[in-house]
């Protein structure tokens, strides 16, 4: 069908025109917005995320006792399920679902914080590497593997160090020793980019860099970012964990659920409560991260779409 | 004083095994227990002032403190010139098993079995036979030298060796196998780490240290035939059968170690002097050892292989309950109510008191622990009978002195020492009124408690404490686990505003608890900050007292001081537990009847046990 003629064909061809335009704008993100809502998982996921960080945020008033009272009389008391602790207590007599809810202050804020970082370092560096190339790529490249030789553990700890304790710091050096996959992935996904039709149409067309990377190539590498992204918010929970386990993480009695994990894990087999709580939850919110992740990718890249 | 030999009586030998411990990292309470089990209280005295003196200080006449009174002395027969014979082990009730297999876990993967090279190789030990070896009342008896003896001043030993003792690949075991091994390791070429251990022998320190014009024949050990070996030392030594014992001077095979050089403690290149040889060794998985029937004990060894699985200490239990092992001596805090209420698992529980307390250290140098009314006021806040018994769920005793109970001078808790220490909260709370914090408020932000990495008792302990604290006084306090090493180098700078810490007791005597930790005067740094004269005083005229009357009487007036003070809260004293399975029997105990369970200095526990048909 063509949009030029004239005579009655041409009216009729015209007012289909302003009834298409008069129709709602949708831009890339609105649709797929819209795609996402479709997608039960990820709705699943999107809820329990929410759910998980409203849990932290209102942690002070949902939780029934603060996280480190101790009740003697009550020490590594089985779950009761109903009654003054229903999740039963920890080896020193601590009320688990109170340090459960506690403890996802402590994990959201490590786990997406961190990734935080690692969304700012690693996508601009790996962008800026795999657009420009060159030079540019390879001096960058090898820094990334620099980074890459070092322990990562190791790494953290270092800087655990250096900066001193406290929750910003943990996720500031998770952060800043996690980025180098994705930077490297990001490259990889804009260098083959770069010489797709589209990116060659805008360039041709004029566009700035800036445009081009920000509006062109991001939108179409965001979806091996975004799973990257969601896979490393449990990296980091568990980081987090080892971190405390080795007394440089969140300082006691705070809690969070990897350390809680962590540290009762060889208890299973004489309180099994202990370690199976903050599990399931981490490997809850883990869940809910990948179908969340999962769906944006599907709703983001128009290549997916058709399977759903 | 002037037989050498009697050399526990002797300052400046003393010192100098101080030295030789040093040089490989011994503990200085390891090495004052050998010294004890030799010399009695006055070798114990002796070892406890050559550790205080250290290499740096000037060397002060014989000793600081005079020698604690000889309650029951040792009669030293170990390192004399005629020990007594190796222990015959006992007959043992029950029918014995076809397979004498033990299984015990390593909890990690060994570097290498060249003790001979570095003692802490994390080897099995049972692989090599030194000149002497330890009793489990850590007295030296003879193994590969049947005899030995000093010449006059001690100075140079001759070492018999027996004629019976075969490698496990049919080799005798000569005299030339020490001469070679023991030069070996001080060869600079071998760059044996703890070298340091030898160098009582003549020229051993020149040699190691490549000084111009010494060679390798100028070290003075040397096979005078193939089964005698004379080392002429340094000067008067009468300790050396000790050195002699020790795993540091494990012998290396020569001819393997010439064929395979840093392999040749791989299962398939080794050759072993031991009661045991290694026959397999899966890397990061197990370490199997066999008999080594041309040892010359063998026949009264009863196991005939022993079985190591590589298992961290966390899986100890669950590998033990698996039955895959037959001793776990590591158990968690965590499993002890399952543990002792199975009825199969608590059939096969071994407690031991660790004669330790732990204990709670403000430092005077730190807000708010500067003022004396807040540091009473913790010691009125922490409930040690709900720490013992709800937290620890028994397996520790209630401390509110220093020294342990079913020590000699053990300070029973009278009034007055309760008047100090009691828990009362309100006591405590009023103890704040005048100060800055009256009422729980006004805390310096940050306040920690700090210890060690070492389990989960005391971190459960701490908690507790931290709590009470905050209960009782409304202090905020941050519980820091610190690295084990990293913390006790900061605890002896004094940086650690409130420590929670532990103390062993290595010989039963006070000097070793109030005088040892908190006397301030010693010339090599004192363990935590706090100082007072008086309690110096005391403590020091205690150690010379001859009366026990008297001196319980000094004790207790320095501990009194401590408390009035409240320099340190002691809060419980240590109980641990392992398992051991019921087929296994004929325990190594001590003179105590005490189970004594593998240790860095008594090796040989696997020349006891039994396995029962099961």
């Amino acid at each position: 069908m063509t949009t030029t003629g004239a005579g009655a064909t041409g009216r009729a061809e015209r007012l289909d025109a302003l009834v298409w335009a008069a129709r709602p704008h949708r831009t890339l993100w609105r649709d797929a917005f819209s795609r996402l809502l479709a997608n039960r998982l990820a709705m699943f996921g999107l809820v329990m995320v929410t759910l998980f960080t409203l849990m932290a945020i209102f942690a002070p008033v949902l939780a029934p006792y603060p996280y480190d009272r101790i009740d003697f009389s009550a020490i590594s008391q089985f779950p009761t399920w109903t009654g003054k602790y229903p999740l039963g207590t920890d080896l020193v007599g601590r009320d688990m679902l109170s340090r459960l809810i506690w403890g996802a202050q402590v994990s959201m804020a490590v786990g997406l914080g961190a990734q935080v970082i690692v969304f700012l370092i690693g996508v601009p560096i790996g962008a800026l590497a795999g657009y420009v190339g060159g030079r540019v790529d390879a001096f960058l490249m090898r820094f990334v593997d620099v980074m890459y030789a070092f322990p990562q553990l190791l790494f953290v700890i270092l800087i655990m160090t250096a900066l001193g304790r406290g929750m910003q710091n943990i996720f500031i050096a998770i952060g800043v020793t996690g980025w180098v996959t994705l930077a490297r992935l990001t490259r990889a996904e804009f260098l083959a980019l770069r010489e797709r039709d589209f990116v060659l149409a805008a360039r041709a067309a004029g566009a700035s860099p800036w445009r081009i990377i920000t509006r062109h190539m991001l939108p179409n590498a965001l979806s091996p970012i975004i799973v990257t992204l969601t896979f490393g918010v449990p990296q980091a929970i568990f980081t987090e964990a080892a971190l405390s386990f080795i007394g440089i993480g969140i300082p006691e009695p705070r809690p969070s659920w990897g350390k809680m994990a962590g540290e009762t894990q060889q208890y299973i087999t004489s309180y099994w409560y202990m370690p199976i709580f903050p599990t399931i939850l981490i490997a809850l919110l883990m869940l809910s991260f990948t179908f969340l992740g999962d769906g944006l990718r599907d709703a983001l890249d128009p290549r997916t779409r058709k399977r759903n | 004083m002037h037989d050498k030999l009697r050399w526990w009586e002797d300052p400046e030998q003393v010192a100098l095994l101080w030295k030789r411990f040093q040089a490989i990292n011994m503990d200085r309470r390891e090495f004052v227990r050998i010294v004890g089990a030799i010399g009695g209280a006055t070798g114990t005295a002796l070892a406890l002032a050559a550790c205080q003196r250290g290499e740096e200080a000037p060397p002060t006449p014989a000793v600081a403190v005079t020698p604690p009174p000889v309650p029951t002395p040792t009669p030293p027969v170990a390192v004399g010139p005629t020990p007594t014979a190796a222990p015959t082990p006992t007959e043992v009730e029950g029918e014995l098993a076809e397979d004498q297999v033990f299984r015990t876990n390593m909890e990690r993967d060994p570097q290498s079995f060249d003790f001979n090279r570095d003692l802490y190789c994390e080897g099995d030990p049972a692989c090599f036979a030194m000149l002497g070896m330890f009793t489990p009342d850590l007295e030296v008896v003879p193994d590969i030298a049947e005899r030995w003896e000093p010449n006059e001043d001690a100075s140079v030993w001759t070492f018999y060796l027996r004629k019976d003792s075969y490698w496990s690949n049919g080799d005798p075991v000569t005299a030339h196998d020490y001469e070679w091994s023991w030069k070996r390791q001080l060869d600079p070429a071998t760059a044996a780490p703890y070298a340091g251990f030898l160098y009582d022998i003549k020229n051993a320190e020149a040699f190691n240290t490549q000084q111009p014009g010494v060679t390798r024949d100028d070290v003075g050990v040397k096979a005078l035939d193939d089964y005698t070996l004379q080392v002429t030392l340094e000067g008067p030594r009468g300790y050396f059968p000790i050195l002699a014992a020790y795993i540091a001077a494990a012998p290396a095979h020569r001819p393997s170690v010439e064929k395979f050089g840093d392999k040749w403690t791989e299962a398939e290149n080794i050759v072993c002097n031991g009661p045991f040889k290694l026959v397999r060794w899966e890397h990061d998985k197990i370490v199997v050892l066999e008999k080594n029937e041309k040892y010359w004990n063998a026949k009264n060894i009863t196991l005939q292989r022993v079985e190591r699985p590589i298992i961290p200490s966390e899986a100890a239990l669950q590998a033990y309950e698996n039955n895959e092992i037959d001793w776990m001596w590591r158990g968690p805090l965590g499993q002890l109510d399952r543990v002792r209420s199975d009825p199969k698992l608590s059939q096969e529980y071994k407690q031991f008191n660790l004669f330790g307390t732990w204990y709670l250290v403000p430092d005077p140098q730190y807000e708010p622990y500067n003022l004396k009314e807040v540091r009473r006021a913790m010691a009125h806040a922490i409930d040690r009978e709900t720490i013992v018994k709800q937290v620890l769920k028994g397996l520790a005793t209630v401390a509110y002195t220093f020294t342990p109970p079913g020590m000699p001078y053990f300070i029973e808790p009278d009034d007055k020492i309760l008047e100090l220490t009691e828990y009362n909260p309100d006591k405590a709370r009023a103890w704040l009124k005048g100060t800055p914090y009256e009422g729980g408020k006004n805390w310096p932000r940050g306040l920690t408690l700090t210890h060690r990495e070492e389990g989960d008792a005391p971190k459960a302990a701490a908690a507790a404490i931290i709590q009470m604290l905050k209960e009782v006084l409304g202090m905020e306090i941050e519980h820091i686990i610190g690295e084990p090493r990293e913390t006790y180098e900061r605890m002896w700078k004094h940086e650690i505003p409130l420590m929670w810490v532990r103390w062993y007791v290595d010989y039963p005597d006070p000097a070793n608890t109030l005088f040892q930790v908190w006397y301030s005067k010693a010339p090599t740094g004192r363990r935590h900050y706090w100082s007072n004269d008086e309690f110096d005083r005391l403590t020091l005229q205690a150690n010379g007292e001859q009366d026990p009357q008297n001196r319980y009487q000094l004790y207790y007036q320095a501990q009194l001081i401590q408390l009035e003070e409240a320099a340190a809260i002691y809060v419980y004293n240590p109980w641990n537990y392992g398992l051991m399975k019921p087929w296994v029997t004929n325990l190594p105990r001590n003179r105590n009847g005490d189970f004594m369970p593998e240790w860095n200095i008594f090796l040989r526990h696997y020349d006891y046990y039994k396995i029962l048909k099961h």
